[in-house]
């Protein structure tokens, strides 16, 4: 890639274009590898995602025309290969029987949880402090709500492209992204209350 | 909240949500996704808004909910890994195959 000086047009030219992939995969790779261990919960599964995304990307890139959709692109192939990676390594957990959806009584009355507490003296948490308990309850969340909850609520990926990423109709992209809305929010409640988010 | 308050309160709301046009707590809970994103039917807006005007309960829990969706959606703004924090050697087996 950068040893002998080209001796032709072509050398030239694949070197320049190596050059730019080199330069592609630096300024990409950071977030990237972020997306991917978020989705896998596993940096160094993510690493074998990512590895896998940028060698797709130097194949389809001599053919990709749309460069103003770029990321839009890596995006997608990042997020498919670390699915690929989550699907092999093991089944997407169907939707979990628990207690973290709201209760309704006979009349379909909303009934009110007693609030959870988190047996912690600490108040007043930092930015920070509340981001990353929030990133830690969403790492706990079964992986089908976990991923939904992700493309949508974070990446910002529309519910139709969700669907096409996970083959699931827009209906069940719905249901899962509020279970996972409901269950995450059941999970920061203590935080809710103490008026920390 | 005190639980015989709690009983009290849906026990009141059994009455109210038999009402024509009243929706009850669990329907409410079918349409907040539609009605976050703006999608509700003209039609069940208004049975919306009503029980929300009625009802704390779901009040608090739409406030929690959007809470939740803000605490989030605050997560996308987190910035990436910095370059010097990926491993080099991951950066040298994306770009070994290339290499003449």
């Amino acid at each position: 890639m950068k040893g002998q000086p080209p001796t032709d047009q072509s050398d030239k030219q694949a070197a320049q274009e190596e050059e730019g992939f080199d330069r592609l995969v630096r300024d990409n790779i950071g977030w990237m590898l972020f997306l991917a261990a978020r989705i896998l919960n596993d940096g160094t599964k993510a690493e074998d995602a990512v590895q896998n995304a940028f060698s797709n990307i130097h194949k389809g890139l001599e053919n990709f025309e749309n460069r103003a959709n770029l990321k839009t692109w890596m995006h997608r192939i990042v997020v498919n290969e670390a699915l690929m990676l989550l699907r092999k390594d093991r089944q997407l957990k169907e939707l979990p029987i628990d207690d973290s959806y709201p209760l309704f009584d006979q009349n379909g009355c909303r009934v009110v949880d007693q609030a959870v507490t988190w047996e912690t003296a600490e108040m007043n948490l930092t930015a920070q402090q509340t981001r990353e308990i929030v990133r830690d309850e969403i790492a706990k969340l079964p992986d089908d709500l976990r991923i939904v909850l992700i493309l949508r609520d974070i990446e910002g990926v529309s519910t139709a492209e969700v669907g096409k990423l996970l083959e699931l109709n827009e209906p069940t992209v719905r249901v899962r992204l509020h279970r996972a809305r409901v269950a995450l929010k059941k999970r920061l409640e203590p935080l809710i209350v103490r008026g920390e988010l | 909240m005190n639980l015989l308050v709690d009983r009290t309160r849906r026990r009141i709301h059994g009455v109210l949500f038999r009402l024509p046009g009243i929706v009850n707590c669990e329907e409410i809970e079918g349409f907040i996704l539609d009605y976050l994103e703006d999608e509700l039917p003209k039609c069940q807006r208004q049975p919306f808004n009503v029980h929300l005007a009625m009802c704390k309960s779901c009040r608090t829990y739409l406030a929690d909910y959007k809470t939740t969706l803000t605490a989030t959606a605050a997560l996308s703004n987190e910035g990436d890994i910095a370059l010097e924090d990926v491993p080099e050697d991951l950066i040298a087996a994306i770009l070994r195959p290339r290499c003449p």
